[in-house]
């Protein structure tokens, strides 16, 4: 094969240019605190989510990790099924648990995250939520909804204080 | 020998500043197509079938309802938080019209509707519904599953992101 012909100045130049924009790029993605809270949705995700292959003591793990990325109350509404309530991050944990015993798999995850820092310790979030899963009897479930999901910085930690589904189709 | 050549060649090219460009070309016009002039989109769920099967791909045109504004009839893309994740639905309403299921069949301002594209159909019911200002009804083409596990309604005309292309 021949080899590249392109001479050595702008050789380094593409090269400068690309290892600036990949530093910039892992920069923005991992510091600040919108960063900092796409890690607690990303946590969000990897601890309610399940895989057939998980076993007690990894649900046990996640379970134990769900606690403390909420706030003390947690508001959840979800107008589709006339839910609106204050709830506490130990009932989250115990609905979650709920929800692993009764599915072989869940899968969740964010889509199109939009977060928007409104003061110093609070912040609101724009997604589209996937939950899918799969019952042990083969039965499936899939559900995908936009949600407007409000955190609040604690102890140097952003927590989850409200979820609330957004209707996109009123009957 | 030449074939063998060519071949090598279309295989194995040389890195040549104009290859490079010519690639650089090419990735760029398939961004540009599939980012905003027909953008593929696998669909998930069954409540268009039979139109539209579970699991198919469509691409679907972001810029056409610029040009030429939704009605009644047409198929559509609906955005939520963004455009990864969309709803697609049949719009059977426009505003200010009412909309009322009777034993399955869709009725709209009192008139029940001929609907050639709905081929599976249980008894919905519903009480009159009116589609507010600025706003479109959206129902699936599949009418076969039970009405609560079927996703439908009014929504905002800006939500519509596009029609598929087929």
């Amino acid at each position: 094969m021949k080899s590249l012909n392109i001479n050595w100045k702008t050789g380094v130049f593409t090269a400068v240019i690309l290892t600036a924009a990949v530093f910039f790029l892992v920069r923005h993605f991992t510091t600040g605190e919108e960063a900092a809270i796409r890690r607690k949705l990303s946590a969000l995700e990897d601890n309610i989510s399940r895989s057939p292959g998980d076993g007690n003591i990894t649900l046990s793990l996640k379970n134990q990790r769900l606690t403390p990325l909420f706030a003390n109350p947690c508001r959840i509404k979800i107008p589709k099924y006339n839910v609106d309530m204050e709830t506490t991050p130990r009932e989250i944990a115990a609905q979650v648990f709920r929800l692993h015993s009764r599915a072989s798999r869940v899968d969740l995850r964010f889509y199109d995250i939009s977060i928007t820092l409104t003061g110093e310790k609070k912040a609101e979030i724009i997604a589209t939520v996937n939950v899918q899963g799969r019952a042990p009897e083969g039965g499936r479930f899939s559900e995908t909804e936009e949600a407007f999901i409000e955190v609040v910085k604690e102890e140097d930690e952003w927590k989850f204080a409200s979820f609330e589904q957004i209707e996109i189709l009123e009957r | 020998m030449i074939f063998k050549t060519g071949l090598k060649e279309f295989l194995l090219p040389s890195v040549r500043r104009k290859f490079l460009l010519r690639a650089l070309v090419v990735a760029a016009c398939a961004a540009l197509i599939f980012r905003f002039i027909a953008v593929p989109s696998w669909i998930a769920g069954k409540s268009m079938e039979p139109t539209y099967r579970d699991g198919s791909l469509v691409f679907y045109l972001p810029w056409l309802p610029r040009l030429r504004p939704p009605e009644v009839g047409d198929v559509v893309m609906v955005r939520m938080a963004g455009r990864r994740m969309m709803l697609m639905k049949r719009i059977v309403a426009k505003a200010g019209d009412t909309v009322e299921f009777r034993q399955g069949y869709l009725y709209v301002n009192n008139e029940r509707q001929r609907e050639p594209y709905v081929q599976y159909r249980s008894q919905w019911e519903m009480e009159s519904s009116t589609v507010g200002p600025g706003r479109v009804y959206l129902v699936g083409d599949n009418r076969g599953m039970p009405i609560d596990q079927h996703d439908f309604g009014q929504t905002d005309k800006r939500r519509i992101a596009g029609y598929p292309l087929w």
